[in-house]
């Protein structure tokens, strides 16, 4: 992409006061060698402020493509189109579709604004630099003005804050002296060294084992309360879900088959992949030794889809001509609560 | 990392003297000596040989010494007054064979060194970001023609187009008017000219090579999970290629520089014959068939310290980029 004039007026936009985000009929194609990824195939949600959206589904159902895409950090064969309105922190409201994604603009967004926290916190750092240098580098980056000793001295209360012991000697160590857990911290430490209004969360205990998972989920919890930021939570983990978000938004394919508040679509799931998913979660009152249940097959490549409901293939409830036929609309079925599935239209 | 370094060098002292006993002890194993050769030689042409000369030539030269004591001489006299001993078969001290040909060789292969480094990891760094551009497909053409063509194909290629444009071939590595001048502005000018040949040549394999090292390397960093955290961070794209990528991306590169270097110095016997350089390769060969003991044995260690200094290199610049590998050299 070649770089905009950083004078080209940008369009106005507006979104409802209580949001910081919305986005709009989002879509992400990804440019493979002989084919193109229809990875994000319009995808619609709205984030309140404050409040934690879910972001669930299979690996490969486009929840980390579409993150990145809100972030404009996905690599360059990939190409954006929709809406993602963003309200900064003073007060304008951004497509950031339109923005160039290494412009100065963008850049000060990111990472002052809104960070984000990745799955494999062992690979997030580089080896070669020390954690005080990555991220002292963060504030930095967005505060020219700050002198080295306040950067180092901020980076030490987050460390603090994250809860790593002894920051004054962890600062000077390599990300290869930190175990997983601690590097998850440091990251959140770093990403949240700016105070962000809105922080993506991808997987961010995916790779860690389950007692550490508890402890960084508790984390952040107690973060959002104080800093108050808006936090999209992606995971494949429903129990993780139920802990942490407002509302849900379940994933399929590059388009969002549910969506609603945690209360309805953990007691009330409509779609059927919703439904699978919420029944493959081990449960306390199964039976010892009870297989647990398996949706068969896996996310389909989206390249070059018919029109069709993505999960058509993989439905115990296919109405043949009908989900293999024909795209899917959606349908609020209460308040809040949109589902992608044709047997709305029965059910109402 | 001063420690590091002390004790770095103090291990490569030791390994010289392992080296320079090893290469002593190899150099004599053969039945025989020189001198042997030399009676057999004659004797051969239907001369007569005079049984107390060569006494007297064994003497002089402590050949009939035990093995120890000859080593001995040989090792203290390089340490302690820097003399490699004779060259019976050029009649005269090994210093100033290796004053005359090692140390042309030698700094010709630092020069090319340095200009492949130079030039490699740039070029390799531009097409790993313009991945499958104009201008990465155009360096990898050149990068694989470079690879492909033998060392001295190119060099008489790049003969016959010097003689074509300026009328002088440039062989050797000084004209035959400055062969024999003493060192001036002149003479080295006069040197520079003459290295542009043998640099491309002598380099042009390595740097192709080092090329396609330097391209894979950072592409695998670029795609790597740091730069997607430094992208998020807001940081911006070319800052976390300078900062981030290159110096994970040149790791290989540094790690072998030990070796290139010998690589460099040795590898380039055919093309200094065509370009009728200074070379060690045929002085070399000859020593050893004529077990000129001192000049042979002083040759392959002076390469041994090449490549433990080579490494040395190598090693102090791989701590001071990677401090995973600095911990263990610390530990170590």
């Amino acid at each position: 992409m070649k770089m905009k004039k950083s004078k080209e007026v940008l369009k106005e936009y507006t979104i409802a006061p209580e949001n910081i985000l919305e986005v709009r009929g989002l879509k992400v194609d990804i440019k493979m060698d002989d084919h193109i990824l229809n990875a994000v195939r319009g995808v619609d949600f709205t984030m309140k402020k404050g409040q934690t959206l879910g972001l669930v589904g299979e690996s490969g159902c486009g929840k980390s493509v579409t993150s990145k895409a809100v972030l404009g950090i996905n690599p360059d064969n990939c190409t954006a189109c929709g809406e993602v309105l963003y309200r900064t922190k003073s007060g304008r409201v951004l497509n950031l579709v339109e923005l160039e994604h290494d412009g100065a603009l963008y850049r000060s967004l990111r990472g002052a604004e809104m960070a984000m926290i990745f799955q494999e916190p062992m690979t997030a750092f580089s080896p070669l630099y020390t954690i005080g240098n990555q991220l002292m580098e963060i504030i930095q980056l967005h505060e020219p003005d700050v002198s080295k000793q306040q950067a180092r001295a901020r980076v030490l209360e987050m460390l603090k804050k994250v809860g790593i012991a002894n920051p004054e000697k962890r600062i000077d160590q390599y990300p290869h002296e930190f175990s997983g857990g601690m590097l998850q911290r440091a990251l959140i430490a770093m990403m949240l060294c700016c105070s962000p209004d809105f922080l993506i969360a991808d997987e961010p205990t995916t790779a860690l084992d389950v007692t550490i998972q508890a402890q960084i989920l508790e984390l952040m919890r107690s973060l959002q309360k104080e800093f108050g930021m808006s936090i999209l939570f992606i995971t494949h983990d429903l129990g993780t879900v139920a802990n942490m978000c407002d509302h849900v938004a379940v994933m399929y394919l590059g388009q969002i088959v549910e969506y609603g508040t945690v209360h309805q679509i953990f007691h009330n799931p409509r779609h059927p992949y919703t439904r699978g998913l919420l029944r493959s979660l081990p449960r306390m009152d199964q039976d010892r030794g009870e297989k647990l249940y398996v949706i068969d097959g896996v996310v389909p490549l989206p390249v070059k889809l018919p029109p069709s409901c993505g999960f058509h293939e993989r439905c115990e409830q296919c109405i043949d001509g009908k989900c293999n036929r024909q795209d899917i609309q959606e349908y609020i079925i209460e308040p809040g609560h949109m589902v992608r599935c044709v047997r709305m239209e029965e059910e109402g | 990392m001063a420690k590091f370094i002390v004790k770095k060098l103090g291990i490569m002292f030791l390994t010289v003297l392992l080296i320079s006993f090893a290469v002593f002890f190899i150099i004599t194993l053969p039945p025989g000596d020189f001198l042997t050769n030399y009676i057999g030689r004659l004797t051969a042409a239907g001369e007569s040989v005079d049984p107390v000369m060569i006494a007297n030539l064994r003497e002089q030269y402590g050949l009939d010494q035990p093995f120890v004591v000859q080593y001995w001489r040989w090792i203290t006299n390089i340490l302690f007054h820097g003399d490699f001993g004779y060259s019976f078969s050029l009649a005269m001290p090994v210093t100033t064979v290796i004053k005359a040909y090692i140390v042309p060789t030698m700094a010709l292969s630092l020069v090319t060194m340095l200009f492949t480094y130079l030039i490699s990891i740039p070029i390799g760094i531009y097409s790993a970001v313009h991945q499958y551009s104009v201008g990465d497909y155009a360096f990898t053409t050149i990068g694989f023609l470079g690879q492909a063509v033998p060392n001295f194909l190119m060099a008489i290629l790049l003969m016959f187009m010097s003689f074509k444009l300026t009328g002088d071939t440039m062989l050797g590595l000084f004209s035959p008017a400055m062969q024999n001048a003493p060192w001036s502005w002149a003479k080295f000018a006069d040197l520079c000219k003459h290295s542009v040949i043998p640099i491309i040549v002598i380099g042009l394999g390595n740097t192709c090579g080092l090329m396609r090292t330097m391209r894979s390397q950072m592409l695998d960093e670029l795609n790597k999970n740091y730069v997607m955290t430094a992208k998020a961070k807001g940081m911006k794209a070319a800052m976390i290629r300078y900062k981030y990528c290159v110096r994970a991306a040149v790791n290989p590169i540094v790690s072998s520089i030990g070796w290139s270097l010998v690589g460099i110095f040795t590898g380039s016997t055919i093309t200094a014959i065509v370009l009728n350089l200074p070379s060690m390769g045929a002085i070399m060969y000859n020593a050893l068939i004529d077990q000129d003991m001192y000049l042979a044995g002083s040759w392959l260690f002076l390469m041994a310290i090449v490549t433990v200094i080579g490494t040395f290199i190598s090693d102090v610049l791989l701590a001071w980029l990677d401090p995973r590998a600095r911990k263990e050299y610390l530990k170590g």
